[in-house]
């Protein structure tokens, strides 16, 4: 049935078993016989994912791992961090902001895109409005083709991320291609040397495509590796924005100077940042597919079966998290060897790459910023709409993505700016 | 694997000195580089494997508590620590 544009079904699994408990969950992560391999025909077929990285396992997951991760060394972020980012976000939010409304899922993904464009090796102005809006458009497809497990209807989703990808190729990749490919070719010859280099995952992934390792001779594996890596600096980005200040609102009602120390302290503002990653993550329950049998936690997991992580679950553990683990509290003390945001951003080998990009260094109770510390682009965002005064519209509700049973998901949220004191 | 001895200051001090095995399998490292952001005076990367190995002359900086957590939070398990006595303290994959 593959290609004929019919309705896959998933691989039928040998058992279905899902674990919530943490210290199960984290051991499943490291598991090398749990495999992303979960489903191979709902990966295939023209999807985003077909390949990449993410789903693939074991030597040749070591591989590209290896050269992509360079795009994440500490120096590389703080030059996002603290030089590239600051411009484009006010840029950007200057515009967008102007009316006093706007839609803070756009707004967030129009901010997060141009980023996550250029470590991904993509050529987009930041004053490009439609060229970022299209590309914006082009992500929200990958995004639903990257959770084709958890879509409403997987055919349609197939359908659109097969014709976005070629949009995606002609209008961003090719163009940023060529130049890439000549710099390559130039550092090859001995004309320029590797600092000269573009620094972004497109580069590397030319740099390197012969290593046979890495299986990338085929130019459309290197444009979904491309697409994977901008959808993912992107997406978690703009989803986890919208939740920060859809949790942060009540206490903004509550008390109007938790505002002012949203502004005026970053580490509190990366707190808020990761305690929302921690009660909403952008996967709430994480699959995996066992390649051989296996035993996690003292249970036998039969081979072929379908493992369901319940991070969602894991991560309001109150003896990890404290005797109120739902509440959204981002002072609350944790253990220093539990990251504050839980499991959200996976573990083990396929921990997610951007997790530094995005919520920054982890951030214990009682340890002191070093000055290299990070604190991520998502809570410079959250300080930045809320400086701007964000409030929800009580004329125009939010609405959840029902695209997906990923219930952490915003289609829409729109907001008002304006002075901080009006929400 | 690629391994450093070094005689390092245990934690708590009143226990003495053990002298520690760190090792990174190289096989098994991503290059993710949590080692070297949490250890950055243990750990390296080579930009040319993309692989992190220990920096013997570093162990005695980071000590005993933060190289057990760097290995513990290594995403692939690709690192190992063994105390003087043989007892493996984090083991690797």
């Amino acid at each position: 049935m593959e290609g004929d544009g019919t309705v896959l079904l998933l691989e039928r699994p040998s058992a279905t078993i899902t674990l919530q408990a943490y210290a199960e969950i984290r051991a499943a992560l490291f598991d090398p016989n749990l495999s992303r391999s979960f489903d191979k025909r709902s990966f295939a077929d023209g999807n985003v994912r077909d390949g990449v990285v993410s789903i693939s396992h074991g030597a040749r997951h070591r591989s590209r791992r290896r050269v992509e991760n360079t795009q994440f060394r500490p120096e590389r972020l703080r030059l996002y961090e603290r030089e590239l980012f600051p411009a484009v976000l006010e840029r950007i939010l200057d515009r967008e902001t102007a009316s006093g409304r706007a839609d803070l899922f756009e707004v967030g993904a129009l901010v997060s895109v141009v980023l996550a464009a250029r470590r991904a090796g993509l050529d987009v102005r930041d004053d490009d409005r439609a060229s970022q809006l299209a590309l914006v458009g082009h992500v929200e497809t990958f995004s639903q083709a990257s959770a084709i497990l958890d879509a409403r209807d997987p055919d349609v989703v197939r359908r659109l991320a097969r014709e976005a990808l070629v949009a995606f190729e002609r209008e961003y990749v090719r163009p940023a291609w060529g130049p890439r490919e000549a710099a390559v070719d130039a550092l090859r010859r001995g004309e320029i040397g590797a600092e000269d280099l573009p620094h972004d995952i497109l580069t590397v992934l030319l740099l390197h495509r012969d290593e046979a390792a890495l299986e990338l001779q085929d130019d459309g594996r290197v444009v979904r590796e491309v697409a994977t890596y901008l959808q993912g600096g992107t997406h978690t980005s703009a989803q986890t924005l919208i939740n920060s200040v859809d949790l942060l609102q009540p206490l903004f009602e509550r008390d109007p100077t938790v505002r002012d120390r949203v502004v005026d302290d970053r580490s509190y503002a990366q707190r808020c940042v990761h305690e929302t990653l921690r009660l909403r993550p952008t996967t709430p329950r994480i699959k995996r597919r066992a390649e051989a049998e296996t035993a996690v936690g003292g249970r036998t997991i039969p081979r072929d079966a379908l493992v369901v992580l319940d991070v969602a679950a894991a991560n309001r553990d109150p003896t990890l998290f404290g005797e109120r683990p739902d509440a959204f509290d981002p002072d609350r003390t944790i253990d220093p060897d539990v990251a504050r945001w839980g499991l959200s951003f996976g573990g083990g080998p396929h921990q997610c790459p951007g997790r530094s990009v995005a919520g920054g260094f982890p951030l214990a109770s009682s340890e002191a910023l070093s000055s290299d510390h990070l604190y991520g682009l998502i809570a410079a965002m959250l300080q930045a709409v809320v400086r701007r005064g964000v409030r929800p519209d009580p004329q125009h509700p939010p609405a959840r993505d029902t695209r997906t049973e990923r219930y952490t998901r915003w289609a829409s949220y729109p907001v008002l700016f304006g002075a901080a004191q009006a929400g | 694997m690629h391994s450093s001895h070094r005689r390092l200051q245990s934690s708590p001090a009143e226990e003495g000195d053990v002298v520690l095995t760190v090792a990174v399998d190289r096989e098994l490292c991503a290059g993710n580089g949590n080692c070297v952001r949490l250890a950055p005076t243990a750990f390296r990367i080579d930009e040319g494997s993309g692989t992190s190995s220990a920096v013997p002359e570093g162990l005695d900086d980071a000590g005993l508590d933060l190289l057990v957590r760097a290995a513990r939070q290594c995403p692939t398990n690709a690192i190992r620590v063994v105390d003087d006595d043989g007892t493996v303290l984090v083991e690797s994959a």
